[in-house]
């Protein structure tokens, strides 16, 4: 069966595992997890004391060493910034458990562009150690991490019953090791293969079966439309939702959870960038600075939680699901709402009372047989087949993942409205990316000391603005926008971008109508003044543009050059009109008909608030444009702008690099986009 | 880049629960829960899982401030001692001994509330020390230890986990106690049964099996419509009132005038519903009894007080596994800073000053005269400042402009004093009217001891140095003893806490080795061999039999009227803490402050055409604050309420200070309130 070299060997005893330990702590911090008064705990070692090879997984995973709990980004002394990036001296981490060996696996995929994770990935060494028993709340066999490696490691020890260690390596750099530790000579049997397949189908047969799991996995990705026993309802998530105490334990200790949120630390003058984790069960986690919740209810973001770690498009897109069975939110939960009692209240009627998640039944924990691997355990023991790291929708990562934002000055100040301006920023230096933008991407925009957030180039260089510039129309509503208002001409922000996946602009002999609520206009902007530079002389297009009331109007000399436009059809409606409005009253779904039939529109983009964004949505089906054709601006708030922090995420998408623009038919497959309007008819948070 | 880990205790809520401080390179990088702590069990609340971000705030204070016209600017400790020692010997010459106070720190270590007492008693010769346990479980320290003998829990928070019934009165447990919220859904889980009485409906009271949402402040009512019912019925412990009780037949009597007829009407909760819980309560033998400031912040707060341990000894519930009365206190060590006597009127374990023998002991051991007569607790240091009786006060940790009744009137007593001392982390609202402001060490950057609400001592680890020049607090105190020359002599943590545990009998068997053992022992400890006591008064009470006293209904100061037509209460938010100073530090926790913070029912902010998200202004006879609203069924119609912790809006410059006789608990819950929407928004909900 095996034709090439094993690729392991078998030490005689387990005191031989001490001398492999000497060489890896020979120039490295050598860790190991040790008993403490913190219970067990990834310890630094210096390898001369015995291995414990009983100690209970520790709470605090692996993670930290490569994603800290905090971790400084960018520092400023007055108006010098610099990026800081981690400079560990090498490690290697001895005794990470399959669950931990999966979980890192998987945010080498998720991280797979992010320089501060790169650093300390690098050079580090991962000696996994298979567990022989099953152990007490864990259920990695149920997710398929375990209880033997099936994720990349560098070396493998698998105690044997017969005291003797099998000692697999997984890498170049492991092979290494096995040269400097004097052990490469070794051998490796068929018997030895035998009693390595026997071992670990005694320790997979120790892991109790809980159909359950898989009943509720099942429920999760059901397709809407699917049997009322097969989907989860609402009221289901919603049952969940008040045992969740925002604690934020779960997503702590979740050695695959990645959220961050970005602050700014400012003291006397000089500051930090620092990246925390953050927790998406968090009330504030995706609250905007409108106030408009996508996930408003305690309910809804336990639902999306589990979904992230459950859901096929994530399974997919990361080559296997978001958890690992080590058990560790179980534990920490305060709700008791870890992933056991999570799954066995999804699991449908056959699988426990659903009135209360508390009395659910204690789960059943009986020993179970294997799952049959009919002994053919090879040490080689095949990789989980996985798609390569998906890099669809992840186009801003060719950019590089950087938070170092450009300096800008800014050059000038447009007032639109009391609380509508729009700003010229000058690149100091021009960075010829941001005038190669396309209409609907964004850019981070940063002030040092008051954080950065997302906006949509409002002019772009291909339809008139200066190259080397950045033109924002920006609405004050938070903290960074008074902060913005309060500076003057002049002064020096920073902009990173451009990021995302705007609207199309490959067809400008198609006649389109824009639709815009309020300041959505400022990102349509873009999309109009590139449409009408690039389209055919004759190509028609309309503009529906809606605001509050008058007061409101944005963009007015942009509104009267369209006004002026051959072929362009502009239609300005206010909600409220004064005695001295003149023009239509309404909301712009009102008048989006006329507008595809003035003009015959074959597409549509639409921004503007949700519950805008989805009446006009409506609006055009009714009008006849196909689902395809319509496309939709969608903004949460973001802190990295490249796929990673997870503010923006809608179902199994990141907003700021699979979107934020998407067409109708596939926002109906983001049945969260709008679900929190749909439900309440507004978008004010409760 | 090594990171060590240090084990310690939470420095919030009273619940005790065991922390990890992940230390890299002398600075602090995050928490993890320690999954072999007897009460935390591997859980941390959100508090506690952003404890390392206020301690690595750079707003820390790092040296001595002193006042220089309207500037606080930094001194040496070399000035800022010398004039602190100056302050209080001129504020001592000129008004005498008891013309100087001392607020000592619910916060801060056993040991520093230990050098605080000592420092007031031995070396200012006052008994003028106080902290914040007046403003929340005075009255339980009063209630208790008139009918059992101790004010503390009787039980212990693992007792939840035998208990066949909970019975919550006036605590927002899952919010402000999370990890005891949290045993509590756990015990209700595996199948015993919740009830819950309070006037708001709380996460707990959701799952609960049943509800009772009385009158705010009609505890008292409620609860001998309770004891009446049980009596009717006979559900009384008839052999345990015979052993372990007195006055069972005045008792009786007494709440013969509370029929279910008047009692509904007066609490507005179905006469069913209080039969029901009778019964439950009654009948199952191990009951656990919990309450919190719903009970204590009212002008009666010892009666409603002692109206619970009336029930809880009538129905047998005190003194074994699973039951017990259990007031849950608040802030990490407010049960140590009452047992190391930072109170006017007791030594370290509650022996009293007026107590001959006991001041003769303490007297010996400190070499000192000490003063008999009980001092001024802190609101009554207030009254004394602004008439001019006290001159000098010294606060160690304490944000009383913030947390206190009647804000106007404590800024007009700091202000009236010739010298303010402040002991602080960070520049407080308090710190900020200060003369005189020494930098603290935070709870990770010292040695000591913490005494959590189930009475159990853990120790508390230094796992980095203080910033700059920050010290502990009682390293301040003894630095400002030797200047007014009576040094205190302590040099270590430890030396505090071996003196301590020498005078103080209930923490006599104590020593820092054995608290780490695992994790604490639980007063009282008298001896080195005493495995330390979960439950109290087990075989006999404290103070001998178990004291029934009939007590009956008093309302609130301030009722409702047409001008005033709500009835304001206060609660607590699950992501703050006390004023904030600690918890509005860590940005995700700020994050979570609701985007208004006064909860108005729906019918009454329909009646005012407000709603959520919407400015208004909120005005008692003491004054108004604006902030936004949240419309919530959370409150029930005719209650409007405000958390306390947040400055913008501070919920004290419209609540009484109407005293309750016994404790001088003012009447923090009930106040009465007019509301109005308005147009103006109201300032941004932002850290200090």
């Amino acid at each position: 069966m095996i034709e090439e070299a094993p690729r392991a060997v078998v030490l005689a005893d387990r005191a031989a595992v001490d001398g492999l330990r000497v060489a890896l702590a020979h120039g490295r911090k050598l860790f190991e997890v040790r008993r403490g008064e913190t219970g067990s705990e990834w310890t630094r070692v210096s390898g001369a004391e015995p291995f414990d090879w009983d100690v209970p997984l520790p709470l605090a995973g692996a993670k930290r060493f490569f994603f800290p709990a905090q971790e400084p980004l960018l520092r400023w002394h007055g108006e010098t910034v610099e990026e800081v990036l981690p400079t560990p001296s090498p490690f290697v981490l001895c005794g990470v458990r399959p669950c931990d060996l999966a979980a890192i696996a998987y945010q080498d995929r998720f991280f797979s562009a992010d320089p501060w994770y790169a650093r300390r990935r690098g050079d580090a060494l991962l000696v996994g150690l298979n567990c022989l028993v099953s152990c007490a709340g864990g259920f990695c066999r149920d997710v398929a991490a375990g209880p033997f490696a099936s994720a990349e490691f560098d070396l493998n020890l698998t105690p044997l019953p017969d005291g003797r260690v099998v000692l697999q390596f997984g890498s170049d750099a492991g092979r290494a090791i096995l040269d400097t530790a004097g052990l490469a000579a070794a051998s490796f049997t068929a018997s030895d293969q035998h009693v390595l397949a026997a071992t670990a189908a005694t320790a997979e047969a120790s892991c109790p079966t809980r159909p359950f799991i898989a009943r509720a996995l099942r429920r999760i990705n059901a397709r809407p439309g699917a049997s009322a026993e097969k989907v989860i309802i609402d009221a289901e998530w919603q049952t969940l939702g008040p045992a969740c105490f925002a604690c934020s334990g779960c997503t702590n200790l979740c050695p695959t959870c990645s959220c961050f949120t970005v602050v700014d630390q400012v003291h006397m003058g000089a500051g930090e960038r620092v990246r925390y984790w953050d927790s998406c069960l968090f009330e504030g986690f995706q609250r905007e600075a409108s106030g408009h919740h996508p996930a408003p209810r305690p309910g809804d973001r336990v639902r999306r939680f589990w979904e992230h770690k459950f859901g096929d498009e994530f399974t997919e897109r990361f080559g296997r699901p978001g958890c690992v069975g080590c058990g560790r939110c179980d534990v920490t939960c305060t709700g008791s709402i870890g992933a056991l009692k999570v799954l066995a209240a999804l699991a449908g009627p056959e699988g426990s009372n659903l009135v209360h998640p508390q009395i659910a039944p204690d789960l059943p924990f009986s020993k179970g047989a294997s799952r049959g691997e009919d002994g053919q355990v090879n040490p080689e023991r095949e990789r989980r087949s996985v798609s390569p790291p998906s890099l669809a929708g992840k186009g801003a990562r060719g950019l590089g993942f950087k938070f170092l934002p450009h300096r800008a000055l800014i050059a000038e100040i447009i007032p639109e409205s009391a609380d509508t301006r729009t700003f010229v920023l000058q690149l100091e230096p021009p960075v010829p990316d941001f005038d190669a933008a396309r209409p609907g991407q964004f850019v981070m925009l940063s002030i040092l000391g008051h954080g950065e957030a997302a906006f949509t180039l409002s002019r772009l260089a291909r339809a008139g603005a200066a190259p080397g510039t950045v033109v924002l129309t920006i609405h004050k509503v938070g903290a960074l926008t008074g902060a913005l208002f309060a500076l003057p001409r002049g002064a020096a922000v920073g902009v990173r971008g451009p990021f995302g996946h705007g609207f199309p602009d490959d067809d400008p002999a198609c006649p389109a109508v824009y639709v815009a609520g309020g300041c959505g206009l400022a990102p349509l902007k873009a999309a109009i003044d590139v449409h009408i530079a690039m389209r055919p002389v004759g190509t028609p297009l309309a503009i529906v543009s809606g605001t509050r009331d008058a007061e409101a109007r944005i963009l007015r000399s942009a509104l009267a050059s369209w006004q002026q436009a051959s072929n362009v059809h502009l239609i300005e409606c206010v909600e409220r009109p004064d005695s001295d409005w003149g023009g239509r009253v309404g909301v712009v779904s009102d008048y989006v008909g006329e507008a595809i039939a003035v003009v015959g529109a074959r597409r549509a983009a639409i921004c503007g608030p949700p519950a805008m964004l989805l009446a006009t949505a409506e609006a055009l089906c009714r009008a006849g444009l196909g689902p395809e054709a319509i496309y939709v601006a969608l903004e949460r708030s973001m802190k990295c702008g490249m796929g990673e922090c997870g503010h923006c995420y809608v179902n199994h998408h990141y907003l700021c690099t699979d979107g934020p623009v998407f067409s109708l038919a596939e926002v109906r497959r983001l049945p969260d986009a709008f679900a929190a309007i749909e439900r309440t008819g507004s978008h004010a948070s409760p | 880049m090594t990171v060590q880990t240090i084990a310690t205790t939470c420095p919030f809520c009273a619940v005790g629960c065991g922390m990890g401080l992940e230390v890299e390179e002398g600075r602090v990088i995050g928490v993890q829960p320690l999954r072999e702590h007897p009460v935390s069990r591997g859980q941390l609340c959100a508090k506690g899982w952003n404890a390392d971000k206020f301690v690595s705030h750079p707003a820390r204070l790092t040296v001595p401030l002193m006042r220089r016209g309207r500037q606080l600017e930094p001194v040496s400790w070399e000035t800022a001692l010398t004039a602190a020692a100056n302050a209080l010997r001129a504020a001592q010459r000129e008004g005498g001994a008891d013309a100087v106070g001392v607020i000592s720190c619910a916060r801060a270590t056993n040991e520093d509330n230990f050098a605080a007492m000592k420092f007031a008693r031995a070396v200012l010769g006052t008994n003028n020390v106080d902290h914040c346990a007046r403003i929340c479980h005075a009255p339980s320290v009063a209630g208790l230890s008139r009918t059992l003998g101790s004010g503390a829990m009787t039980n212990s928070i693992g007792d939840i986990d035998h208990a066949d019934l909970l019975l919550v009165v006036g605590s927002d447990t899952t919010e402000n106690h999370a990890i005891i919220g949290a045993r509590m859904l756990q015990a209700k889980a595996r199948g015993a049964r919740l009830i819950v009485i309070d006037p708001r409906r709380t996460r707990l009271a959701e799952f609960a099996d049943l509800h009772l949402q009385l009158r705010l402040g009609t505890d008292i009512p409620l609860i001998n419509g309770m004891l009446h019912t049980i009596f009717t019925h006979g559900w009384e412990d008839r052999s345990y009132l015979v052993d372990r009780c007195e006055h069972a037949d005045s008792l009786r009597a007494a709440v013969a005038d509370f029929p279910l007829e008047r009692v509904e009407r007066i609490t507005r909760v179905p006469a069913r519903d209080i039969v029901e819980a009778a019964r439950w309560y009654a009948t199952t033998p191990r009951a656990f009894l919990a309450y919190c400031l719903g009970i204590t912040q009212h002008v009666c707060g010892t009666d409603n007080v002692i109206a619970l341990s009336n029930l809880a000894l009538v129905t047998g519930h005190v003194g074994i596994d699973g039951a017990g009365i259990n007031p849950l206190r608040g802030q990490n060590n407010v049960q140590g800073a009452c047992d190391m006597g930072a109170l006017p009127d007791v030594y370290s374990g509650y022996q009293r000053v007026d107590d001959a023998a006991a001041r003769a002991r303490f007297a010996r051991a400190w070499e000192a005269d000490l003063p008999e007569r009980p001092g001024l607790t802190s609101l009554a240091m207030q009254h004394a400042a602004k008439e001019g009786a006290l001159c000098c006060m010294l606060i160690l940790g304490e944000d009383p402009v913030v947390t206190d009744p009647t804000q106007h009137e404590v800024q007009r007593a700091l202000e009236a004093l010739d010298c303010l001392i402040v002991v602080e982390l960070f520049l407080t609202d308090t710190a900020r009217c200060a003369d005189i402001v020494f930098p603290a060490a935070s709870f990770a950057e010292k040695e000591g001891t913490f005494t959590s609400t189930e009475r159990r001592v853990q120790r508390v680890r230094r796992a980095l140095p203080p910033p700059g020049e920050a010290r502990a607090d009682w390293q301040t105190l003894e630095a400002l003893s030797e200047r007014l020359g009576r040094p205190m002599g302590f040099a270590a943590a430890t030396h505090i806490f071996a003196e301590m545990t020498q005078l103080t009998p209930i923490y006599a068997g104590m020593t820092y080795p054995r608290l780490e053992e695992q994790f604490g022992l639980q007063w009282p400890c008298p001896d080195r061999q005493h495995p330390g006591t979960p439950v109290l008064h087990r075989e006999r009470c404290t103070r001998g039999k178990g004291r029934l006293i009939p007590v009956v209904d008093t309302l609130p100061d301030e009722l409702p009227d047409g001008e005033y037509p709500l009835q304001l209460t206060t609660f607590r938010l699950h992501f703050q803490y006390g004023s904030g100073s600690m918890t509005r530090r860590a940005p995700l926790l700020e994050r979570e402050n609701p985007r208004g913070i006064l909860w108005i029912n729906p019918a009454d902010a329909a009646a005012r055409a407000i709603t959520s998200g919407m400015p208004v202004r909120v005005r008692s006879r003491r004054g108004e604050v604006r902030t936004r609203a949240v419309v919530s069924d959370q409150v029930p119609p005719g209650v409007v309420a405000m958390p306390y912790h947040f400055h913008e809006a501070p919920s004290n410059l419209l609540t009484n200070n109407a005293l309750d006789p016994l404790s001088k608990m003012p009447e923090l819950k009930v106040c009465a309130v007019t509301v109005e929407p308005q147009t103006v928004e109201p300032q941004a909900v932002e850290p200090q």
